[in-house]
């Protein structure tokens, strides 16, 4: 079946407007340029003599939005702190691509980045036949307004993105991580237009399980935090790891190939998808933004994923990259920035009649995929589609002029109309930078009395409770974290399998036991404090939860996420430079470097009266290949008799803890992080492990040692008896509810079978630690304080039921 | 003999010793609004086949592709025509136009692959059966927080028994 699209081009009048009127055209047309842009559009119209297209008007906006060219990461920044200004230009090659520039420098031969920052993921070598793909994303805004369908087309559309890298991966896992306003919120305080964050849960759970399940692809990994500023803002990041030949890493697209779109068709969803995420919310958006809200559909994903692999491996194309902001505009604007290329709109398929070639050009369809055909290869390409039930269609070509040129025959007739014709160099160069003031004020928050302070067993009951730390076992559980047959270690583990496990183990080649380890990072609270300790810390935590499973830190790479509020506000851009500088600090110090990234703005909501902005939230995920999953350790204990030590020091670094949170307080002192001495324990746990000289580890995150104690203890159904004097401290630290709950940096509890202490003792040489106790038949964790009396005798199914109740919906 | 083009509304419902758990967490999630009458929520799911279908062909898709034998059963409906009893409350969801029914399309290719010519398009939708003492704007209420998201969906409410 063909529809007709509506043939109407418009003409944007530029050269005579002043700033006013272009200022109105921008906000009316939902374009997102501002003065400064529109006036360079402007100039490069003038010496052509001519006014833009809308065709051209609206790709310009996509190419040029925040979403694609990452204009704060890329601009010019003052950066003021106390009475000294510093001027960064370039932020993202200054930190986070510098950190990875000089870590592949100093790693020499041993460098395992196949292709950093270029693709549409980055690529790492896992073995001989195959790389590994990851690319992790977001999908804040589609998500407030849809949860499902937002959720949904998020996680569709991260696997899109290894499928568009190299010439094309197969997935082989999914990680999510979601950040909700709590599920109690009042009712009544909700503002208009805004969902209640339960039922944005609710659907963002559904949304990633349908598509995710559906695929075939197993959910292994994920967080969810709470945080009220999360209200109007909710954020979805998806995250996808695939595998790729290692001869199918490298892809070109060369002048007379044929541009080939397959997978759906192209309907009027998602128009405006990339300029509309970098605008902020308001209670007005629900409706106006009806359009940007996309539906998935996972069946037909599938379909082009069973003929990509197929084609692929047959040769029959030579580039790829998926529709995602910006459709085709952005996918062979891309793809053909190198040689140019020829649109010919009237070819596309398209859902029902009456879209506009500017609509089609920047539809956000799901589920398409352009390529790069040689003329040869399209019969083939075509019957190979048709016997998987896919449509196939070319539009266009791939030229040498290094122009876009977009092209409609309207009416269905033969005469052929230019509707749009770029210049590629200023597509994608001629976005003016921008120049903005970062101020940095460091807050000072209270710390909570002394006197105000409830006992250590009933701090630890509520913690167990509260949102953050609850299990998560109700959203896990609708996730399919089998399916392809390779899940090692799962989200969930213990004796009964329900334990909150630190990373997943997935071995992607059935027949070897090489695996892959995927782990996250992220702790919003402590940006309150310090953005800078904040971004360290995450960083720290997801190489922790590597550590724990049995991975190395020199065989993982990250990726950074952040997703945070208008960073034209100084103080909002002044968290993000000093978040950039500690990813820089604290990779280069740990040698893990950046392999792909993204990050999302604007994340603010304004209901008239108030702003919200979301607390800074940078999300790392930490991606590790692993020799032998056969040494994978889990985190319950396993055996009465065997000893509990904890390794790393513990300072006095409550604030921003969620102990500190519970209290109704922030604090001062946010956990900082001590690389070297983070790296060696690290390395000599790695070490112990290998040798068989740990039976449990679990890292020390929110809620602290007392926390990591008990869940392993509920997870394994045994008990500990510990004392906490033989925790290794700061010698400032003299309090109980300070070394049960601090939430300091690279600190680990570990199981170690009886009768290997000395071997283990040896091992972790030169970083501290201490055994603080054994594991006990008895169903109790009960531990000794620093006064020699016993502070905590409590049942495991007290702490076990405290922990699951919350979210047993 | 061809078969006049018109739309058939099917629900599908639960067999009653089968548990409803969309029903029974939506019954949670209404409480959690302090609308404490709510007895009861059933959940109907709703297909629009719109066609020249036979009687037999319309059989073939409902009982061979929309509905479980084992755990579900289907009866066709009017418009605004769920079952609902006198004192409960019937609740229609829909895509508004334009939106994408993944669901819809797959269906129809399910309709066409079992070699049913005459269907045209297919639309899903979602129903609800209220049961317990409410009122219209609860009801509203009900809708527009938990049951439809305006942006993308449409609902229309009714009581049974008028």
């Amino acid at each position: 079946m063909t529809f007709e699209a509506d043939d109407t081009v418009e003409t944007f009048s530029l050269l005579k407007a002043t700033d006013d009127e272009m200022t109105r055209l921008s906000r009316d047309g939902m374009l997102a340029l501002n003065l400064e842009e529109m006036r360079s559009i402007r100039q490069h119209f003038s010496a052509l003599g001519r006014d833009p297209t809308d065709v051209e008007m609206e790709t310009l906006a996509q190419t040029w939005s925040e979403h694609c060219k990452h204009k704060v990461f890329n601009g010019v920044i003052d950066y003021v702190s106390g009475r000294k200004t510093e001027r960064i230009d370039n932020l993202f090659a200054r930190t986070i691509r510098k950190a990875t520039e000089d870590i592949r420098r100093t790693q020499g031969p041993n460098d395992r980045c196949v292709s950093v920052f270029v693709d549409n993921a980055g690529i790492i070598e896992f073995d001989e036949d195959f790389h590994l793909v990851f690319k992790v994303e977001t999908h804040n805004h589609p998500s407030a307004l849809d949860p499902y369908g937002g959720a949904n087309t998020g996680i569709g559309g991260v696997i899109r993105d290894p499928l568009g890298t190299g010439l094309g991966g197969k997935p082989i896992f999914n990680t999510d991580v979601f950040c909700f306003a709590p599920p109690d919120f009042p009712y009544d305080d909700l503002p208009e237009g805004v969902l209640h964050p339960k039922r944005v849960f609710k659907g963002v759970v559904a949304g990633v399980r349908d598509y995710g399940n559906r695929m075939g692809i197993p959910t292994v990994n994920g967080a969810i935090l709470f945080d009220e500023r999360y209200l109007g803002n909710p954020l979805v990041y998806c995250g996808t790891a695939a595998i790729i030949p290692v001869d199918r890493c490298e892809k070109s697209a060369e002048p007379g190939d044929l541009v080939v779109t397959i997978g759906g068709r192209t309907g009027r969803d998602g128009i405006h998808g990339a300029t509309f995420s970098s605008i902020e919310l308001t209670d007005a958006s629900e409706s106006t933004a009806t359009q940007a809200v996309q539906i998935g559909n996972p069946i037909e994903e599938k379909k082009i994923l069973d003929v990509l692999m197929q084609a692929r491996d047959r040769g029959l194309y030579r580039n790829i990259t998926d529709c995602g902001a910006g459709g085709f505009s952005s996918a062979i604007g891309e793809m053909g920035e190198d040689t140019g290329a020829e649109v010919h709109l009237e070819k596309a398929p398209l859902k029902y009649g009456g879209l506009k070639p500017w609509e089609i050009f920047l539809s956000e369809s799901q589920e398409r995929m352009i390529l790069a055909v040689p003329p040869e290869h399209i019969e083939s390409l075509r019957d190979l589609c048709a016997s998987e039930d896919v449509e196939a269609s070319v539009i266009g070509e791939f030229t040498g002029d290094r122009r876009l040129r977009v092209t409609h025959k309207p009416d269905a007739g033969e005469s052929r109309i230019t509707v749009a014709d770029l210049d590629m160099e200023f597509l994608h160069k001629g976005v003016p930078r921008i120049v903005r003031t970062a101020r940095w004020e460091p807050p000072d928050h209270p710390e909570p009395p002394a006197d105000r302070r409830p006992g250590p067993a009933q701090s630890l009951v509520r913690l167990l409770s509260s949102w953050n730390v609850a299990s998560k076992e109700w959203v896990v559980r609708q996730y399919d974290h089998e399916v392809q047959g390779g899940s090692v270690l799962k989200p969930l583990q213990g004796a009964r399998n329900d334990g909150p496990g630190d990373a997943a183990v997935v071995r992607p080649v059935l027949s070897s036991d090489r695996g892959v380890i995927i782990a996250n990072g992220i702790n919003p609270s402590y940006g309150d404090i310090d953005p800078y300790w904040m971004a360290a810390s995450a960083i720290d935590e997801a190489l922790r939860q590597i550590t724990c499973v049995g991975g190395r830190i020199d065989r993982t790479a990250l990726l950074d996420n952040f997703c945070w509020g208008n960073p034209d506000k100084p103080d909002r851009l002044a968290a993000l430079v000093r978040a950039a500088k500690a990813c820089y600090d604290i990779a280069v110090a740990y040698g893990t470097p950046f392999i792909s990234g993204k990050d999302s703005f604007y994340n603010e909501f304004s209901d008239g009266e108030r702003t919200i902005a979301i607390p800074p939230t940078l999300l790392i995920s930490a991606i590790c290949v692993m020799d032998d999953v056969g040494k994978a350790v889990s985190m319950d204990v396993k055996a009465p008799g065997n000893s509990i030590y904890v390794v790393g020091r513990t300072g006095d670094e409550l604030g921003g803890s969620r102990y500190y949170r519970m209290l109704g307080f922030i604090g001062r002192n946010a956990p900082t992080v001590d690389v070297t001495a983070g790296s060696g324990t690290m390395n000599r746990l790695h070490a112990a492990m290998s040798q068989g000289l740990v039976a449990a580890c679990h890292d020390c995150s929110e809620g602290g040692l007392a926390v990591a104690a008990a869940e392993m203890a509920f997870a394994g159904g045994y008990g500990m008896a510990l004392d906490l004097d033989a925790v290794p401290r700061d010698p400032e630290v003299d309090r109980d509810d300070t070394v049960l709950f601090s939430e300091s940096n690279s600190r680990f509890v570990v199981e170690v079978p009886g009768g290997r202490e000395a071997e283990f003792e040896a091992q972790m040489e030169g970083s501290p630690f201490g055994r603080v106790g054994t594991v006990s038949g008895e169903e109790c964790l009960r531990v000794r304080g620093l006064g020699g009396d016993e502070i905590v005798s409590t049942e495991l199914s007290i702490l076990k039921e405290a922990w699951q109740r919350p979210l047993r919906w | 003999m061809t078969a006049e083009s018109k739309t058939r509304r099917i629900a599908v419902v639960n067999r009653k010793e089968v548990v409803d758990a969309v029903g029974e967490g939506l019954r949670g999630d209404i409480l959690d609004l302090g609308i404490g009458s709510v007895e009861g929520v059933r959940h109907v799911r709703l297909y629009a086949l719109h066609g020249a279908l036979s009687a037999a062909e319309l059989d073939r898709i409902t009982s061979g592709l929309l509905t479980d034998p084992v755990t579900q059963e289907h009866l066709e409906i009017a418009d605004a025509g769920l079952p609902v009893a006198p004192g409960e409350w019937g609740v229609e969801v829909w895509f508004r136009p334009g939106v994408t029914d993944a669901v819809g399309e797959t269906a129809l290719k399910g309709s066409r692959d079992l070699g049913v010519a005459g269907i045209e398009s297919v639309d899903t939708g979602r129903g609800y059966i209220l049961a317990g003492p409410l009122i219209r704007s609860q009801v509203d209420t009900i809708c527009r927080r938990l049951l439809a998201n305006d942006v993308i969906e449409r609902y229309a409410c009714y009581e049974g028994g008028q």
